[in-house]
């Protein structure tokens, strides 16, 4: 009896570890439209707050797993890209020196430049004056939606 | 009156000098010669390219590199990999050493030398690619392989790594 006992007990716990082991190894990705804000700004708020200091931007929005900031932000339609797989919006003021970049899944209504939007998105990387590209750089936000 | 008609060829000059086209829109894929299921594509950039000096740049966001499996994503992503909050970005600088006539359409076999950056680390590179240009618009298509090591990079997997990217301007 105690022989089955142990037999019936190193089975669940295997059936257990395989199946922990599997959901470890096929994890999902996280539904960024599904989970909670970390942060609501404007696109101008946040731009100057890289511009005034990157490094510190980017440990307080950039996570090492990849996963990180999802950022429900408002700003100025500069340009929008429409297209069959996703669409791209640039976020900028005009008194800007740079602009959010995003990503949208879904190809969405058509935005007018000038329009005052607010997009919700994950944060890929902030925006920053670059030498060699010679311009300042947006910062780029994807798996977005317009919620406004 | 004729300081200002000397002035009109300048203003022409000035507008030559500066014409640069900058593209956001197209896919840098990556994948590991050495596990062929290690692979990520990136649809988030920003590129430029100078008409007249022939000076290219890509500015690659590493988080916006999209796995299939999210753990991998993590892994790439970490410390140990690309450590992609020290080093959010990955730059090409380079320019095209082959003829090419961008006022004229045409598919265009060109050769690129320059410099790429990964994790702080710079390291010389030559590409070979296609320029297409069609009623104004640019089209730079290149494949090319990198060995990951040269960037401090240890895993087995990033031994040869093969880069595919598109960008039309």
């Amino acid at each position: 009896m105690r022989f089955i006992k142990t037999i019936i007990i190193s089975v669940v716990v295997l059936v257990g570890a395989t199946i922990s082991v599997y959901l470890y190894l096929h994890q999902e990705h996280r539904d960024v439209q599904q989970t909670q804000s970390d942060y609501t700004l404007t696109v101008s708020e946040f731009v100057q707050e890289y511009l005034d200091n990157p490094k510190a931007a980017n440990i307080k929005y950039l996570n090492s797993s990849g996963e990180s900031k999802i950022l429900t932000i408002q700003g100025i339609v500069k340009q929008h890209t429409p297209g069959t797989d996703h669409s791209i919006i640039i976020l900028q003021s005009p008194s800007d020196k740079a602009g959010v970049q995003a990503i949208l899944k879904t190809p969405h209504q058509t935005q007018e430049e000038g329009d005052t939007i607010t997009i919700k998105g994950v944060l890929r990387a902030g925006p920053s004056y670059d030498d060699d590209l010679e311009m300042y750089e947006n910062g780029y936000v994807e798996k977005a939606s317009i919620i406004e | 009156m004729t300081k200002l008609l000397l002035l009109i060829p300048l203003f022409i000059a000035s507008i030559a000098f500066s014409q640069s086209k900058v593209s956001n829109s197209g896919k840098i894929h990556f994948q590991s010669l050495n596990k062929k299921d290690v692979k990520a594509d990136c649809i988030s950039f920003t590129s430029k390219i100078d008409i007249n000096t022939k000076k290219i740049v890509f500015s690659v966001p590493i988080q916006g590199f999209e796995f299939k499996q999210a753990l991998m994503q993590k892994h790439f992503n970490n410390d140990k990999n690309m450590n992609s909050v020290a080093f959010p970005k990955a730059k090409f600088v380079g320019t095209i050493t082959s003829e090419i006539d961008f006022t004229k359409d045409g598919v265009y076999e060109v050769e690129v030398a320059g410099k790429i950056t990964i994790r702080d680390v710079t390291k010389d590179y030559t590409a070979k690619g296609t320029i297409t240009i069609k009623d104004g618009q640019i089209e730079v298509r290149s494949t090319f392989v990198i060995p990951g090591n040269d960037f401090g990079l240890t895993t087995k997997y990033a031994k040869e790594i093969e880069i595919t990217l598109y960008a039309i301007y």
